[in-house]
């Protein structure tokens, strides 16, 4: 590690340690995440997997606030692929989650949910198995997180292009709609007067 | 029923048009009292349904705004639902004059052809318009009588009638923004024939063009763009004039 980012941390890490205000502060918002979550939950208001994430979030809050000088350093010290991996697999995680929650409240159909779920398992497969994108780095020539985003960027466009066909299907069905609309109202009124027209002893 | 005695109807799209659709309407009925006329309201915010109803028009309120193609398209619907024999097409905004529609149902009723279009580059009289846009009408103009095999000297113009088994064919198949080049092309390719009939334009008494200065360039390259893709798509057969015809009889 260069010296310019040790220095970044040094300072990073005295900024904090004298800042008493603000990491009480952080530390009740981490506290508050956790028990407005667990309060949540008791009540059957969020499902487990989502519960378990913001009490993870409120964990490492807390944890910071509580000892800023060891959580950066501990931090700093850990391998760079392994903490671009873990964030990796916390986004994956999160993709897949919220798909599932989307699906399961019936918002998301499940042909659309398919191709968010493929980003999901396709990133949380990078994040697991560094080695299956060597193949890939080794003929675009990519570093392994340009890799991992350009993967994650050829699904992307395939979910905006699934999008775009959507729409326009959508767009010639609503026009279908409104035409037909139009002319049954049109119809409608004929009859209206037609019957207006006609004896009441008829009725 | 209003409708069931007349083998014609006019079809009339309008956005927006409450000052100039009800002297439309009424002149269209005084002049050819035989025609049903067919107002198209395109989602319009003003009372452009209302006037045109009081005028003594047939009236379709389209719910939201689908463009003119999808307006004229609605009218295509009801006038194949209706089975009427010949409809002829008059915009709402007062630049097709009533007079010139006699030539156009004069030419349809002959049934020599499924479409006449009354052409303002047949007519004597100049008609004023943007260089850019007489450019891209020239191009446009180029490129479908080469398709067509046969002069289209005024593609953009929505001053046209129909027969029967066209409107069936639009009433299922008609494309949407900017449709006129579009359409003639499709229905040329399903082996239908047209003509063309000389019109003097009137300048618009009110309302704007559906199409600003900006636009026309995307005009342009949107409806070049839809007849290279029309070429590359198969021809429908149960579309086919001969088909229709026979459905129909």
């Amino acid at each position: 590690m260069n010296s310019e980012v040790n220095d970044f941390v040094t300072q990073l890490i005295a900024h904090w340690e004298s800042a008493a205000l603000a990491r009480v502060v952080v530390g009740l918002v981490g506290a508050g995440i956790i028990a407005i979550t667990l309060r949540a939950r008791s009540r059957g208001k969020v499902s487990g997997p989502i519960t378990c994430l913001w009490v993870l979030l409120g964990a490492i809050v807390v944890l910071f606030a509580s000892n800023p000088q060891n959580f950066i350093t501990t931090v700093i010290r850990t391998d760079y692929l392994t903490r671009v991996r873990i964030m990796l697999g916390l986004l994956s995680f999160l993709v897949l989650l919220i798909t599932w929650e989307t699906v399961r409240s019936t918002h998301l159909k499940e042909r659309y949910a398919l191709l968010w779920v493929a980003t999901a398992v396709i990133v949380l497969v990078c994040a697991l198995f560094p080695q299956a994108v060597d193949l890939f780095r080794a003929v675009a020539g990519m570093s392994y997180v340009t890799a991992v985003v350009s993967v994650m960027f050829t699904f992307l466009l395939l979910v905006a292009f699934h999008f775009s066909i959507t729409m326009s299907s959508m767009e010639l069905k609503q026009c279908k709609t409104a035409q037909r609309i139009a002319i049954l109202e049109a119809r409608l009124l004929e009859v209206e007067n037609a019957l207006r027209e006609m004896p009441d002893d008829v009725s | 029923m209003t409708s069931s005695s007349s083998t014609t109807i006019a079809i009339v799209p309008a956005f927006n048009e409450e000052a100039s659709i009800g002297t439309l309407v009424t002149e269209i009925r005084e002049r050819y009292p035989e025609l049903d006329v067919l107002v198209i309201d395109d989602g319009s915010a003003d009372r452009t349904s209302d006037v045109a109803r009081a005028s003594g028009a047939i009236v379709l309120s389209l719910p939201c705004n689908l463009g003119v193609g999808g307006a004229v398209q609605a009218g295509f619907m009801y006038a194949s639902d209706r089975q009427y024999d010949y409809a002829v097409r008059c915009d709402g905004d007062g630049q097709h004059p009533p007079e010139v529609l006699g030539d156009l149902l004069a030419e349809i009723r002959k049934n020599e052809v499924d479409l006449v279009i009354g052409s303002r580059h047949l007519s004597d009289e100049k008609y004023k318009n943007t260089l850019i846009r007489r450019c891209g009408i020239f191009g446009l103009s180029w490129l479908l009588t080469r398709i067509c095999r046969k002069p289209a000297t005024d593609p953009t113009s929505g001053l046209q009638a129909f027969n029967r088994p066209l409107l069936y064919f639009f009433a299922r198949r008609y494309p949407t923004d900017y449709p006129e080049p579009e359409a003639l092309a499709l229905m040329r390719r399903q082996g239908y024939d047209f003509s063309e009939v000389a019109a003097t334009f009137r300048a618009r008494e009110t309302g704007v063009s559906s199409i600003g200065d900006l636009d026309t360039i995307y005009y342009i390259i949107k409806v070049f763009l839809a007849l290279v893709v029309d070429r590359a798509r198969r021809i429908d057969p149960r579309y086919s004039k001969e088909n229709i015809v026979e459905h129909l009889s």
